[in-house]
């Protein structure tokens, strides 16, 4: 483990906090399963018998995939907010939070993931004939 | 420990993550299909996944190509956090990774959105670095949400490997060969393998050693049933085999084999020196006299 020259440095309240960190991750159980972060690892050609690494690399993607959800909150409820109150009452129903491809495109964009989906399915000749009739 | 490799039984592990998306709290994942292979597989998982994340970020419902495409950009982002830890570690000459190489793939990955002291990422301490901060603090404070359904891992002892290789089981533990790796075949496989040959087919080498006389014994023999099966096993003393390709009629001498089907069947020039290959024949029949 201790291969790098930093291992020797650095010590104090942040190394132990590190410590506590990594033993913390024994007992953690991140919502990734160990099964498929260890299914990735071999996938990808890394061997590393400790199991608080795989769950390192759980979490990092539990953190990653937690904040780009958040943002996508944030835009869904932005975008719920600039409606405006008669068609807000209409869709009353519709206000529950919904995770869509708008605001994960979003959300995506900030972590340089330039998502887009097709504007309109061209499932009919006469679609996208009309600009007016398309609802995007 | 490898879930992909119990995935042979598509049908007992595919209820898994058709049991999860029923059970789970509402989110829009109506079609429940049967993986098919591996990768749909762990698709699934990491769908799961991904939706018990969103519900905990405060979703209460997703599309599913939304859901789709967060699982695979998730993924992604999984793999090439280990694939970068992978290459640090071979990069300084080692086949495990550690630590510091996982650190420095999270740095990378960072990078894009940034984070604090990612400036002086290479001249700074990695264990202080606040990108791995952040992750400890997402630790603290989030809330624990384990996958919804247990897992049940297949011993990979019960894997066969390929079709037509055996699986053979060794109680050793070597510890320099990697987890997911299969494992060896015994030494005394080879020789069960060449048992187990559906067609008699042999290794050439098995046909000369096996049998030394069988070769003169079938010399006189050789006719064009005979020739698939001794096709090995060339007779001592032929005559020169001479055909001629462009436009005439073929003459063969010595062999009733219809040469048409075999290796002049694509009209290509072919030079064959039997009296070479007779002569390495006999060579090894007095080696192995010897």
């Amino acid at each position: 483990m201790n291969q790098n020259p930093q291992s020797s440095e650095g010590r104090g309240d942040d190394d132990a906090a590190l410590s506590d960190f990594l033993a913390s991750l024994m007992d953690y159980t991140p919502t990734i399963p160990d099964e498929l972060v260890e299914h990735y690892l071999a996938k990808s050609g890394f061997q590393c018998p400790d199991v608080r690494l795989t769950r390192l690399v759980a979490v990092a993607t539990q953190k990653f995939v937690a904040e780009v959800a958040g943002d996508a909150l944030q835009h869904c409820k932005a975008r719920q907010a600039t409606i405006p109150k008669d068609k807000r009452d209409k869709q009353q129903k519709d206000k529950r939070l919904v995770l869509t491809m708008e605001d994960l495109s979003k959300a995506l964009r900030e972590y340089g993931v330039n998502l887009r989906h097709q504007e309109y399915f061209a499932d009919s000749p006469s679609t996208g004939m009309d600009p007016a009739t398309r609802e995007e | 420990m490898n879930p992909m490799l119990k995935d042979s039984n598509t049908k007992a592990t595919s209820k898994l993550p058709r049991r999860g998306k029923r059970k789970k709290k509402g989110l829009e994942v109506k079609d429940a299909q049967v993986a098919e292979n591996p990768s749909e597989f762990s698709f699934a998982i990491a769908k799961i996944a991904v939706a018990q994340i969103c519900r905990s970020a405060g979703f209460k419902t997703t599309k599913s190509n939304a859901l789709e495409t967060l699982t695979a950009v998730s993924t992604r982002y999984l793999e090439t956090i280990v694939r970068l830890g992978a290459s640090f570690a071979s990069a300084s000459n080692r086949t495990d990774s550690n630590l510091f190489d996982l650190v420095n793939g999270i740095h990378d990955l960072c990078s894009v959105e940034g984070f604090p002291g990612g400036s002086a990422i290479h001249k700074g301490d990695l264990l202080r670095s606040s990108a791995l901060r952040e992750i400890m603090n997402f630790v603290n404070l989030s809330d624990k949400v384990p996958f919804a359904k247990p897992i049940k891992c297949r011993d990979v002892s019960e894997v066969t490997i390929d079709s037509g290789t055996l699986t053979c089981f060794s109680n050793q533990a070597k510890t320099h060969i990697p987890r997911w790796l299969p494992h060896f075949p015994e030494q005394n496989c080879d020789q069960v393998l060449v048992k187990e040959r559906k067609c008699g087919e042999k290794y050439w080498e098995h046909s000369f050693a096996g049998d030394e006389n069988s070769v003169i014994s079938q010399s006189n023999h050789m006719n064009g049933k005979e020739g698939k099966d001794t096709r090995m096993e060339l007779p001592e003393g032929r005559e020169k085999m001479k055909f001629k390709i462009r436009g005439e009629e073929e003459k063969h001498v010595g062999l009733g084999v219809n040469m048409l089907t075999g290796v002049c069947k694509g009209r290509k020039r072919v030079s064959w020196n039997h009296n070479k290959m007779n002569g390495c024949i006999i060579d090894n029949n007095q080696d192995e006299k010897r």
